[in-house]
């Protein structure tokens, strides 16, 4: 009898995958498309991409990132699409730079099909099973244990594990052990990674109640609803028919009929924490594992629990709760803003005084998680361990938080997985590319102190990064790697020379009298006509073309500045330079720059610490 | 391992005591070599013997040892005072760089400070600009850059703009959040607020200016009036060429010399007259322009003729009371001149030039014009070097457009952008801030996250 692929250290599979989530979703499909044959391992095979907390994808910064990871092949975009019960585009009245698209999922249905896409996909074996430890072998991972001793050896593995690592969950003096409420907990891996090296530390985070919708009295609470043209994540306009929701046309079960091109809409409420609410929190804050001192992984700042809200900004009487739906088939309903550790006892006295929720019920109960992350400065760009080779980390175990972030980090490991399967050259995201190399830049060299969460402002050329150019600005690597189909990789570059050609008339050619139609638009012109053959372009087209012509000049200074950035990213650093030769290198900065090995000047720049005058020591003697 | 150095800190020439500095990692190996101390104690005086590698004593020497760390580079430092003497400066030198000691570059030692982070770029720039200071005045502001005093004002720039930013970003990165109204009117109003402050800070540039370039004094007057014979009186010996013909100086001569602490150009200037002659009404149109740029005018009268009639038509714009001082010369002889042409409200001192008499009293004069003008420069309490300058007025620029953007068109991406750029200009003045200094103070005045 033969051994099937995995089985042996002969015969391992390409990549394996602990962890079944946002990233782990994304690197199995990447590296699958690359042609890697994949295993995933997942605890428990229902909560394949499952969404923890919020029933919700995109937002500021993380909407693009989706449209990116779109770009590059990836999965997120065409799901969310799939599954979306309201789209709103951020941002409209403050200039289509920052707009983002957002949307509320239908919870099940976004893990269902995702778990369908995976089933759907050749390369990929899916396996219910607990991740216990790592295979080791001469310092290099060669696969995994599961909790239950079966051996699967592969040549490169992908931790995506979220928030499982030594997961606790409070609610008020009560501990569980687990990462999500009714799951379990990842125990084995925490000690292993230690064993090798690798440094951990311990972040917290947080989810609101669910409430029965049927307990809620929406009559006087302010709706909120989605827009009546809906800003999608993926990019249809360069997708060839049969890409097009493929898991519906490809299924056993589904049919053409049930593509989602435009779904149901349903709405969103929002109500308001009273003055009794935050007599009621004051009157307990005591019982908050939090203040208690119970916790001591660091929480966001961005997503704070309601005690933590009440606390910091006392002046503010009220703070605003929403309503969000769970999906078409249930119920259930998330209160964002409410997220707490008080005890159960003291959510039920809360919700009472918020209008609307007065005779709710609870379906789930809020509770803060405390795990595990590993220090993501001991990564390299392609996502690799510096300390155990064929080890690659993606998502929340990196200390992120967020679907996006996530996902976007595990498509980066999933494809260099791949590429070091092959024997390629690991694959850089940059800063000057979009969303996603500023995430994996900022992870590697700076680390983070909270749990990481995209903002535009941690990008340097934001302007660059509007979302309706993702495929573009990506354009080099799907030319270099089989990211997208032909077909698709056709039509993208169609699209940029089609952009650039309108572009470029729309600048130098006389309009009227003797302005160019580029001039006239800037001035405010935006009903002109410019000629009927651009009319009959795509609204995709045409939008980024105007999107130029309106920030021309500020486009044009970012990509100056791209260029003296890259100046200092062409002096590399040799991987193994001996930092403690250089001249007055204080101890602090030496350290940083012997564990995170940044592999340019411009990396090194950017680490927290290491200030210009050591920017200056360091390239007077690399030029050496 | 970093290479030592070694430089003469005084002066060259003869005088009491030189001071010779050395730094790097051979001045222990240099102190139990001359000195026969293995482990002196660190910033102790020891006089000793300073012996060469033949064992021969040189002179007697005073020496200090600062250990690394705790020294002006940050590096191991050694000060040797010797005795002011040519021969033995460069006997000691020459026997150092046996020891794999190299001379040291200008600036080195101050460079390697800068390095070893002993001092920030402000710093720096400081103490070049106190070695090289031109009066009194410009090296006690010097010295308070050097203590910190602009990277003070630039923090407070810093925090500022970042500030603004801050309430900038929280608009465009949590549209989604309950975080009240857009106050766009009050953002424009403290970015003025902060441009002012920038703008204030770069205009002391143009006040340091006459702070730091010498003072121009200029000596005015007709033709033989004797200018140059006071010149050459002041200066001190024959720099200028006297004669009895009018018309003697054609170009201007200049020299410096040393008044109250400070340093000052002394200017004799062509005689002024309505001339035909082509090189000498060069040297008149040379005249006018330095007297624009002068900081005292003194004006040569000979007081044995009529006051002479041509002058008011050079001066007219020129003459301000604060600046000019009337010189009534050649005293010793008759009488001739009628004050009552004289420009209204000045200051007058009577001389003989030739005989040298008058001299101190219009040296007093001239020092209380100095005097009363260096008051007006006590407002000045920084001093601005030109990168500095250019990094503030350019800060200021994008000021401007970030301001203009939100009057305009109320974009608040475009004016993140500008006053991002404000940020780094600051920025390159005393080093760089993250973005994360931005977040910290954003999360602390908004309550975000739903
Ligand atoms: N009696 C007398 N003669 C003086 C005095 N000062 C200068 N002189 C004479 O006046 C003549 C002209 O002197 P200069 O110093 O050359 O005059 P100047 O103003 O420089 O003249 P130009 O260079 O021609 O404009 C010389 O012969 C001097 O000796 C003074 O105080 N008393
Ligand atoms: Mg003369």
């Amino acid at each position: 009898m033969t051994a099937s692929i995995g089985e042996t250290e002969h015969c391992p599979f390409d990549v394996i995958i602990c962890g079944a989530g946002h990233a782990g979703c994304e690197a199995a499909l990447a590296s699958a498309r690359l042609g890697s044959k994949v295993l995933v391992l997942t605890g428990n095979l229902d909560t394949i991409a499952q969404m923890s907390c919020n029933p919700a994808i995109g937002g500021q910064a993380k909407g693009q990132i989706v449209r990116e990871i779109d770009a590059l092949g990836g999965g997120m975009a065409l799901n969310t699409d799939a599954s979306a019960i309201q789209y709103k585009l951020l941002n409209t009245s403050k200039g289509e730079a920052v707009q983002a698209p957002r949307a509320q999922c239908d919870k099940k249905r976004y893990q269902l099909r995702m778990k369908h896409i995976l089933e759907l996909e050749e390369n990929i074996s899916i396996f219910q099973g607990l991740v216990h430890g790592l295979l080791i072998k001469k310092g290099k991972c060669i696969g995994v244990k599961t909790s239950i001793g079966i051996k699967f050896f592969g040549a490169t593995t992908i931790v995506t594990t979220g928030t499982f690592l030594q997961a606790l969950m409070h609610i008020g003096q009560e501990k569980s052990k687990g990462g999500r409420l009714g799951d379990h907990v990842a125990t084995g891996l925490s000690k292993d990674f230690i064993k090798c090296g690798i440094k951990l530390g311990r972040f917290k985070t947080g989810t609101p109640p669910r409430l029965h919708g049927g307990s809620i009295n929406f009559s006087n609470l302010e709706k909120q609803s989605g827009d009546t043209i809906p800003t999608k994540f993926a990019f249809y306009d360069t997708r060839p028919q049969e890409e097009l929701f493929h898991v519906e046309q490809n299924s056993r079960w589904f049919h053409a009929e049930r593509k989602p091109f435009m779904p149901t809409q349903v709405d969103c409420f929002v109500s308001s924490t009273q003055k009794k609410t935050k007599e009621i929190i004051e009157a307990n804050i005591h019982l908050s594992p939090l203040y208690k001192g119970d916790i001591v992984g660091t929480g966001p700042r961005y997503c704070p629990s309601i005690e933590d809200k009440t606390v910091k900004f006392n002046q503010k009487d009220s703070h605003k709760v929403y309503l969000e739906p769970e999906g078409l088939d249930t119920d259930e309903w998330y209160i964002n803003g409410l997220s707490t550790s008080l005890p159960f006892s003291v959510q039920k006295e809360i919700l009472k005084t918020i209008p609307g929720l007065e005779n709710t019920q609870i379906l789930r109960p809020a509770y803060a998680v405390e795990y595990d992350y590993a220090l993501p400065t001991q990564l390299s760009f392609s996502l690799e361990s510096l300390k155990v080779e064929n080890l690659f980390f993606a998502g929340q175990i990196n200390g992120t938080s967020g679907y996006e972030e996530a996902a976007a980090q595990g498509l980066v490991a999933g494809i260099n997985a791949a590429q070091k399967c092959k024997g390629f050259d690991p694959v850089q995201f940059h800063r000057d590319e979009g969303y996603i190399g500023v995430l994996i830049d900022d992870l590697i060299t700076k680390g983070t102190n909270e749990p990481y969460r995209m903002f535009t402002s941690r990008a340097e050329y934001r302007l660059l990064f509007n979302h309706g150019s993702s495929e573009l600005r990506y354009l080099k690597k799907l030319v270099d790697l089989n990211l997208v189909s032909p077909k698709r990789l056709e039509n993208i570059l169609l699209k940029k020379s089609l952009i650039n050609k309108w572009f470029t008339k729309a600048s130098t050619e006389k309009f009227s009298g003797n302005d160019s139609y580029a001039d006239l638009y800037r001035k405010g012109r935006a009903d002109l006509q410019f000629s009927p053959e651009f009319s009959k372009l795509s609204p995709e087209i045409r939008s980024e073309v105007h999107y130029r012509i309106k920030y021309d000049g500020y486009l044009h200074r970012e990509t100056k500045n791209i260029t003296k950035m890259k100046a200092a990213e062409n002096i590399k650093i040799p991987k193994d330079y001996d930092y403690s030769t250089v001249p007055g290198l204080k101890n602090e900065c030496l350290q940083k720059l012997t564990n995170i090995r940044p592999e340019t000047l411009a990396q090194a720049s950017r680490i927290p610490g290491v200030n210009p005058a050591d920017v200056n020591v360091l390239m007077v003697m690399l030029s050496r | 391992m970093t290479e030592t150095i070694v430089a003469v800190a005084t002066p060259p020439g003869e005088s009491a005591l030189a001071i010779l500095r050395l730094s790097g990692d051979h001045c222990s190996k240099i102190t139990l070599s001359c000195f026969d101390t293995p482990s002196p104690i660190p910033r102790h005086s020891y006089v000793s013997e300073y012996r060469n590698s033949a064992g021969d004593s040189i002179d007697q020497v005073v020496w200090c040892f600062y250990p690394s760390g705790k020294s002006f580079t940050g590096e191991e430092m050694l000060e040797i005072s010797c005795h002011g003497n040519e021969f033995i400066i460069k006997e000691i030198i020459n026997d150092l760089l046996s020891f794999d000691i190299r001379a040291a570059e200008p600036g080195e030692f101050t460079k390697r400070a800068f390095l070893s982070k002993k001092i920030d770029l402000t710093q720096a720039e400081a103490i070049a600009q106190l070695i090289s200071a031109q009066s009194t005045r410009e090296a006690k502001l010097s010295k308070k850059n050097l203590e910190g005093n602009l990277s003070e004002k630039i923090l407070i720039i810093q925090q500022n703009i970042l500030g603004i930013v801050s309430k900038i970003e929280a608009f465009i990165d949590f549209p989604e959040d309950d975080i009240g109204e857009r106050q766009s009117d009050i953002l424009i109003s403290q970015i003025a607020d902060i441009e002012f402050f920038t703008k204030t800070l770069a205009d002391a540039y143009h006040r340091n200016s006459s702070l730091i370039s010498k003072r121009k004094v200029v000596l005015i007057g007709s033709p033989n009036a004797g200018k140059s014979t006071l010149f050459n009186c002041i200066v001190g010996y024959d720099r200028s060429i006297i004669s009895t013909t009018p018309g003697t100086t054609r170009d201007y001569i200049s020299q410096e010399i040393i008044i109250n602490d400070s340093k000052i150009d002394l200017i004799d200037t062509a005689g002024l007259r309505d001339t035909k002659e082509k090189i000498e009404s060069t040297g008149v149109d040379n005249t006018v322009k330095l007297l624009e740029k002068a900081d005292v005018i003194i004006l040569v009268l000979d007081v044995s003729l009529p006051y002479p009639s041509c002058i008011s038509q050079y001066t007219k714009n020129n003459l301000k009371s604060e600046k000019l001082i009337i010189v009534e010369n050649k005293n010793d002889l008759n009488r001739e001149i009628s004050t009552k042409n004289y420009p209204q409200n000045f200051k007058t001192v009577n001389i003989s030039a030739k005989d040298n008499k008058g001299i101190n009293c219009l040296l007093d004069e001239f020092n209380n014009c100095i005097m009363s003008q260096n008051n007006s420069d006590n407002n000045v309490d920084i001093l601005i070097n030109l990168r500095q300058y250019n990094c503030l007025s350019n800060a200021c620029e994008y000021f401007v457009k970030a301001r203009a953007i939100l009057v305009d068109c109320d974009d608040y991406l475009l004016a993140s952008i500008e006053l991002n750029e404000a940020l780094i200009q600051i920025g390159e003045i005393i080093g760089h801030t993250d973005n994360e200094d931005m977040l910290d103070k954003l999360f602390k005045n908004f309550c975000i996250g739903k």
